[in-house]
């Protein structure tokens, strides 16, 4: 009886051991550049591994924009679009995912697993049409253009959703059609209240896409005009071979902060997410 | 296109009689013009400046940030949606006139009159290498604006004597004994081709987009191959050498390791300060070849301002380029930038010679030659300059080198599929 639970506290121990090891691992690059963005020298510093100067001299030319670097616009611009591509990108999951939930049509599963499919490929591999047809319609150097290429796909990325209303008793649905409710109404008072964490995660991820996304950004917006830059492009432009000397460290800063409407985000979602997960389980 | 002829015609119209008829041209002309993002607020003032000169004309034209190291490679992307007027390196023109990207000058020099100018009158402005640089098959493609893209020796002069600096040999000895190292990139052909240009090899572009390369052979003037690789080796086998990764060098002055380091004017700033009052400069040394001192070569380097082959308003984006690129422009880059100029007015005034980068970089210009060379050439030159900084050839491996020189030359002169 001893020895089993003696190997069990050296198992926990073991298992911790290898999760903080990992841990530690997985957070050298990021308190590197924390660290870095704190460094008073502007450049490149590879010698030491801590700045040898502390400063947050950058952080407030980052807020000072100069030709090269206009943070707070670029911030205001990828920020925008991001939110426009939450907005219709989470829409186009969530009806989609009630379609193939709650609905029942003539080629539902085949349409499902085309969707799911075509949803296999990389974006990426459709890059160079997407260009010429944006192109066509005078798109390109557009964030309509942008928010249509981040949000257009959203719809295939349903599985996830659908597998979560799927778990929404469908006795709650079938009661509220015998008392005359029509299909926007069960979705939006029904489904949708009841599926909040599925909706948290569906808004957190399409948020993100266009916040960090590089290579279609710098496709479409590919007139240079610095003013109209997303946060991506504007931070790699600064790694410029004769900008990184006096840009290096406030492109640490601005890695850093970009950082920060995720975090926001997810910590505002979070209560709400756990609140979902619990409150469902209760439910039973 | 039809909106380039009819402007041509009014162009040339305008010409003929009195600038009155020019007066009614249509609406606003669009531009878009790109440069390098240090170079903005410049851009900003002259293309202000531009617009003075024409008043009855509107215009509206947006900056763009393109540097230009890196212009070729998004023009390419489509050239149709990049500025009408752009700001590049001289080493992209072959690719960029083969893409159709940009206008040949010769075909607008009546334009220029509007600027009270022919092309002639730019190509005698400039210095001769950059014009020769700027010609394709005959035809002016581009206008030079500066010529500092080339490479030079920055040293402290409080650690290193004039003497010291004279060849490789004095400069690593007396660098040695002061416990400090002399700085080179050795794995890029942009640098290292310099060994080799000085001993009287070259390189050429041949008209299928193929690079011409003969430095596993003897030099017209009697050097092999192997011997100027024995001299790199000399270099770089010596404790005081250190080779720098390409892109690092300018972290490596700030270390404070260095005590003369071979690099450009944009480290100008970087060695004044890691130098201090020693800070100075001047053309590369000379180095061992079969026994003998030659003087290391360099790569002559243009910044060229062109025009758009696609341009819908070309004749007044060929104007842009040519304000952009003039006299008193060039005198506003050195004064704001200290970028060096191609305008030989520019480049003979005082304060240009007394600027000790510069100065340093006309030193060498005399022994630099114009890298012409295709996509092909960047990869193994790399790689055969890697070997060299890392020890892999051995100076007594006459076998061994040859080798290492025909791989490279292979690489190099593989056809372009």
């Amino acid at each position: 009886m001893k020895k089993m639970k003696s190997n069990r506290t050296s198992r926990i121990i073991g298992h911790n051991v290898l999760i903080g090891v990992l841990a530690f691992i997985w957070l050298i690059p990021i308190v590197w550049l924390v660290c870095t963005s704190f460094s008073s020298y502007p450049g490149m510093n590879t010698s030491t591994f801590f700045p040898k100067e502390w400063s947050l001299i950058h952080y407030q030319k980052l807020f000072h924009p100069d030709t090269v670097q206009q943070f707070p616009r670029w911030f205001m611009n990828t920020f925008i679009i991001a939110c426009f591509t939450t907005v219709i990108s989470t829409s186009f999951v969530v009806m989609v995912a009630y379609a193939t939930s709650v609905l029942r049509f003539p080629m539902r599963k085949p349409l499902m697993n085309m969707a799911v499919i075509l949803n296999l490929f990389p974006g990426m591999l459709s890059m160079i049409a997407v260009y010429f047809v944006l192109k066509t319609f005078n798109l390109t150097n557009s964030y309509a253009g942008l928010i249509m290429v981040y949000s257009g796909s959203a719809g295939l990325g349903y599985l996830i959703a659908k597998g979560f209303f799927d778990t929404v008793p469908r006795a709650l649905c079938e009661a509220a059609r015998i008392d005359g409710c029509s299909e926007a109404r069960i979705f939006w008072q029904i489904v949708i209240p009841m599926s909040r964490p599925i909706l948290v995660y569906t808004v957190i991820s399409s948020f993100l896409a266009p916040w960090m996304d590089f290579v279609f950004a710098k496709m479409i917006l590919n007139a240079g005009i610095s003013a109209n830059y997303t946060v991506a492009i504007g931070l790699y432009k600064m790694l410029d071979k004769s900008l990184i000397n006096s840009y290096f460290t406030i492109f640490c800063c601005g890695g850093v902060l970009v950082s920060v409407p995720i975090s926001i985000l997810f910590f505002i979602m979070q209560k709400f997410y756990v609140e979902g997960i619990t409150g469902g389980a209760v439910k039973g | 296109m039809r909106v380039k002829k009819v402007l041509a015609c009014t162009l040339a119209a305008a010409t003929v009689m009195s600038s009155a008829a020019y007066v009614s041209a249509e609406e606003t002309i669009s531009l878009t013009l790109w440069g390098a993002e240090e170079d903005q607020t410049l851009l900003g003032e002259l293309v202000e400046e531009f617009k003075a000169q024409y008043p009855d004309q509107t215009f509206d034209i947006q900056i763009g940030v393109e540097s230009e190291s890196t212009a070729k490679d998004t023009i390419l992307t489509d050239v149709e949606a990049a500025a009408d007027v752009f700001a590049f390196a001289s080493d992209q023109i072959f690719d960029l006139v083969n893409a159709g990207a940009l206008l040949n000058l010769e075909e607008y020099g009546e334009v220029l009159s509007m600027a009270g100018k022919t092309l002639d009158d730019v190509k005698a402005a400039n210095v001769a290498g950059s014009v020769e640089a700027a010609t394709v098959d005959g035809s002016l493609y581009a206008f030079p604006r500066a010529a500092d893209n080339g490479y030079f020796l920055y040293y402290d002069s409080s650690v290193l004597t004039e003497e010291d600096v004279a060849s490789w040999d004095s400069l690593l000895a007396a660098a040695e004994a002061a416990g400090k190292q002399v700085g080179m990139t050795l794995a890029s052909g942009w640098y290292n081709a310099s060994f080799f240009y000085g001993a009287g090899f070259t390189n050429a572009l041949n008209e299928d987009g193929t690079t011409a390369m003969d430095w596993n052979g003897t030099s017209p003037a009697g050097y092999t191959g192997v011997d100027v690789v024995k001299g790199m080796i000399g270099i770089a086998s010596s404790p005081a050498f250190m080779a720098i990764a390409d892109g690092d060098i300018t972290n490596q002055i700030a270390g404070g390791q260095l005590c003369a380091v071979v690099s450009g004017t944009w480290d100008a700033q970087a060695a004044q300060t890691a130098f201090g009052d020693g800070y100075a400069a001047t053309k590369l040394p000379t180095f061992t070849v079969a026994g003998e001192q030659v003087q290391q070569g360099s790569v002559a380097g243009y910044k060229f301002v062109g025009v758009n082959g696609y341009s819908v308003n070309s004749g007044w984006a060929v104007l842009l380029a040519e304000f952009i690129t003039n006299e008193s422009s060039q005198q506003k880059f050195f004064d704001q930038r200290e970028s060096g100029p191609s305008n030989s007015n520019v480049l003979a005034s005082d304060a240009v010679s007394a600027n000790l980068a510069l100065s340093a970089l006309g030193k060498q210009a005399e022994f630099g030659v114009v890298q012409n060379v295709g996509g092909k050439f960047w990869d193994p030159s790399a790689t055969f300059g890697e070997l060299i900084a890392q020890g892999n050839l051995s100076a007594d491996d006459d076998a061994g080198i040859q080798e290492a020189l025909d791989t490279l030359v292979e690489g190099v002169t593989a056809p372009v599929e």
